[in-house]
């Protein structure tokens, strides 16, 4: 004791009056901290971001896809008010041409269309704007005059032409504008106008948002031109014949000419190309129309086939799950221990809704468990109730008396005792399960008989399943249930869809999808950021 | 009294009087965290974290007794707090090393030395040795701060005194011949 107590005596005079002068910089690195009130922003986990990008892409490429229609109906809504209003007038004064209508009328409306497509043929995107108030005053001015002009029955042919096209834009319109009216949804619009486009023309079904565009483009332009020539017929006949009549000549003259001109045109017309071939009794069966009328019948099968929106499938899928950070959900002591995570086989239903050609809604029920081991855990049994510790469970009845920390932290606390806790080491393994619920956006990219997309979306997910043991050599003994985990919480997710038809309505499908837990986590995560990649595998029907 | 008109400018948030005060304090309190941390790099970051939660609370400093002794607890809590956390354990199985006597020639020992050495001990040795022997703490106290028994301080204040003695020695015999 004498020479124990030298050592205390050695130790208390040497630091009875011990002072150490912090490095300089020190009160610099407290002012700032002190000054630093705001908190440090929350960093936006890197993979969150990642899916919102990925469903960004696909949400600005689904809306470049069908911006020229989104155009197009707007522009349509507009020129249709002015003029459904002329409609009746219109009518009834095509009532009157049909009567006159020939042959040649026909051939040379046709023709006519030929000419506006050709002026315009490469100009996808006119700007709409320009056709203003001003511009369908002017329009409306130029029926009259037309009427007026028919009336006086000057160069009847021309004007039969101009209001015979006009009545059938006139038709076009009135129907588009009375389907935008009924409709709410601008997608439906879009589609409405096709379908009546479709059926207004008799074309096939397979025309592009490109050809719509173009038509519009059509009639602005011919509306345009009819404005500069509005104040005199013989002005618009010259302006034709100035401009076109070569090529009207020519056309009306030699209809093989004009169709391959037409068809090179623009390739949407070719009902033009029947009608004109119909009403001129051409019996010529051109090979290059033969090509077209069968394209065209590959086309309707086709839209026939894209009919099946609906699929439904079953998913099972090995998933790994694992974190970003390090750090530990069960107490912070575990921060650095090692953790062995496990993967697992999660199974599921899946549903998906096609949208469009290329876009599709997916949503579905999955059952996952997920687990992991907590290693280099020291643990020690105890007659007397342990405080709460780890923190973050709620201890059952065997959970109750025990004591747990990390190896790491027992070995800093006691230094070199091996010996000791080897015995006292084991895993503490967190099991923990979920029902999730997707909600996805699926974009094809590449889309012929072995499909892939792109998949962006979030998940919401319930706890289903919550177990902490103590797991020593083979032996595992329950000890309670985590206490910070969120009964429900969301998953950001992004991923790959490769889908293989290979028999009918059945196609097999793989999806690798990445899924970072958003807040799994009520409270003292410690550090700890969870994901799980999920490779669904499995089998869905279309229907 | 410059120092209490100082500690109310501290209550007001005064960053020039916050200021004078870590210049007065710091180098007593950064004796406090050398002792108590594991390294010198440990013992900064303490200090500043320390004086930080001082200058959070000094309103409930009253003005009675010394504010070094006050400022010296509250580091020490501060520091303790990092270590409870932790939830280390008891051994039970942990043996009580017999006290040898060994002669210390403290003539030959340097301070940066001792400091190393207290720094070395393992945790829970380091915090029972330096509240016991170097800040006059009982081991009752100790045992209610530390959340342990009494009987497991004075076990782990012979541990450590144990393993400095060990120290001390060989360090003696390695520096023998310089020294004389």
């Amino acid at each position: 004791m004498k020479e124990s107590k030298k050592i205390e005596r050695l130790f208390q005079e040497k630091f009875k009056d011990f002072e150490a002068t912090p490095p300089s910089n020190s009160w610099n690195a407290v002012a700032s901290k002190m000054n630093s009130t705001e908190k440090e922003k929350k960093k936006l986990p890197f993979f969150f971001t990642l899916s919102h990008i990925a469903a960004s892409i696909v949400l600005i490429g689904f809306l470049s896809l069908n911006y020229d229609e989104l155009k197009t109906t707007i522009n349509f809504s507009k020129s249709s008010e002015i003029n459904s209003k002329n409609k009746k007038i219109v009518e009834k004064e095509e009532s009157n041409k049909i009567k006159n209508e020939n042959n040649l009328n026909t051939t040379k409306t046709v023709e006519n269309n030929s000419f506006e497509k050709k002026k315009n043929g490469n100009i996808v995107s006119v700007d709409n704007t320009a056709n203003t108030a001003k511009d369908r005053k002017n329009k409306t001015r130029n029926y009259n005059n037309l009427i007026n002009v028919d009336a006086e029955n000057v160069v009847n042919s021309t004007i039969n032409k101009k209001t015979n096209k006009n009545s059938n834009k006139e038709n076009i319109n009135g129907k588009i504008s009375d389907e935008i009216i009924s409709s709410n949804s601008l997608g439906s619009n879009l589609e409405n106008q096709d379908n009546n486009f479709y059926n207004q023309k008799g074309s096939n079904q397979n025309s592009t948002p490109s050809i719509i565009s173009e038509l519009v483009n059509q009639d602005n332009n011919f509306y345009n031109q009819k404005d500069s020539n509005q104040n005199s017929t013989p002005s618009l006949i010259s302006d034709f014949d100035s401009n076109t009549s070569s090529e009207l000549i020519n056309n009306t003259i030699d209809n093989i000419n004009s169709q391959e001109k037409l068809v090179f045109t623009d390739i949407s017309k070719y009902e033009l190309v029947d009608s004109l071939q119909i009403t001129l009794n051409q019996k010529i069966e051109n090979p290059l129309e033969l090509l077209l009328r069968e394209i065209e019948r590959k086309e309707i099968a086709y839209e026939k086939e894209e009919r099946s929106k609906w699929a439904l499938g079953t998913t099972i899928a090995p998933v790994y799950f694992n974190s970003i950070e390090g750090g530990s959900p069960i107490d912070p002591v575990f921060k650095n221990s090692l953790k062995d995570f496990r993967s697992t086989t999660g199974f599921g239903l899946n549903a998906s809704y096609d949208i469009s050609k290329r876009l599709s809604v997916k949503s579905g029920i999955n059952f996952i468990n997920m687990n992991y081991l907590t290693n280099d855990v020291a643990y020690q049994s105890n007659i007397k109730l342990v405080n709460s510790n780890p923190s973050n469970i709620n201890r059952n009845q065997f959970g109750i008396t025990l004591a747990f920390t990390s190896k790491e932290n027992m070995l800093q606390a006691f230094g070199d005792i091996d010996n000791f806790i080897s015995n006292n080491i084991g895993s503490l393994r967190q099991e923990i399960g979920y029902v999730e619920v997707p909600m996805e956006l699926g974009y094809k990219f590449v889309d012929k008989k072995l499909k892939i997309e792109l998949i962006g979306g979030f998940s919401t997910l319930f706890l289903s399943n919550n177990s902490i043991s103590l797991i020593k050599n083979d032996l595992e003994l329950e000890i309670g249930k985590a206490s910070n985990l969120n009964k429900i919480h969301f998953s950001s997710n992004v991923g790959l869809g490769f889908k293989y038809s290979f028999w009918k309505a059945f196609s097999a499908n793989f999806q690798p999808m990445f899924k970072y837990q958003i807040n799994p986590f009520s409270q003292n995560s410690g550090d700890f950021r969870p994901y799980f990649i999920g490779l669904n595998t499995g089998l869905s029907y279309q229907f | 009294m410059i120092l209490e008109q100082i500690i109310h400018d501290c209550c007001k948030r005064n960053t020039k009087a916050q200021e004078q005060l870590f210049r007065l304090l710091s180098p007593k309190l950064f004796a406090v965290c050398l002792k108590y941390s594991r390294s010198y790099e440990e013992a900064q970051d303490n200090l500043q974290e320390g004086f930080l939660l001082l200058f959070e609370k000094i309103d409930s400093f009253k003005f009675k007794g010394s504010f070094e002794g006050w400022a010296k607890r509250l580091m020490i809590n501060y520091i303790l707090q990092q270590y409870r956390n932790q939830g280390v354990f008891e051994l039970i199985s942990e043996k009580i090393p017999n006290e040898e006597e060994v002669e210390i020639d403290d003539e030959t020992i340097e301070m940066e030395f001792l400091v190393k050495i207290i720094q070395e001990l393992p945790d829970r040795y380091r915090l029972v040795f330096n509240l016991y022997v170097l800040d006059d703490y009982s081991h009752k106290e100790i045992a209610e701060m530390l959340e342990i028994s009494v009987g497991t301080s004075k076990s782990n204040l012979a541990r450590a005194k144990s393993i400095l003695k060990d120290k001390i020695e060989q360090h003696s015999r390695v520096n023998l011949p310089r020294v004389k």
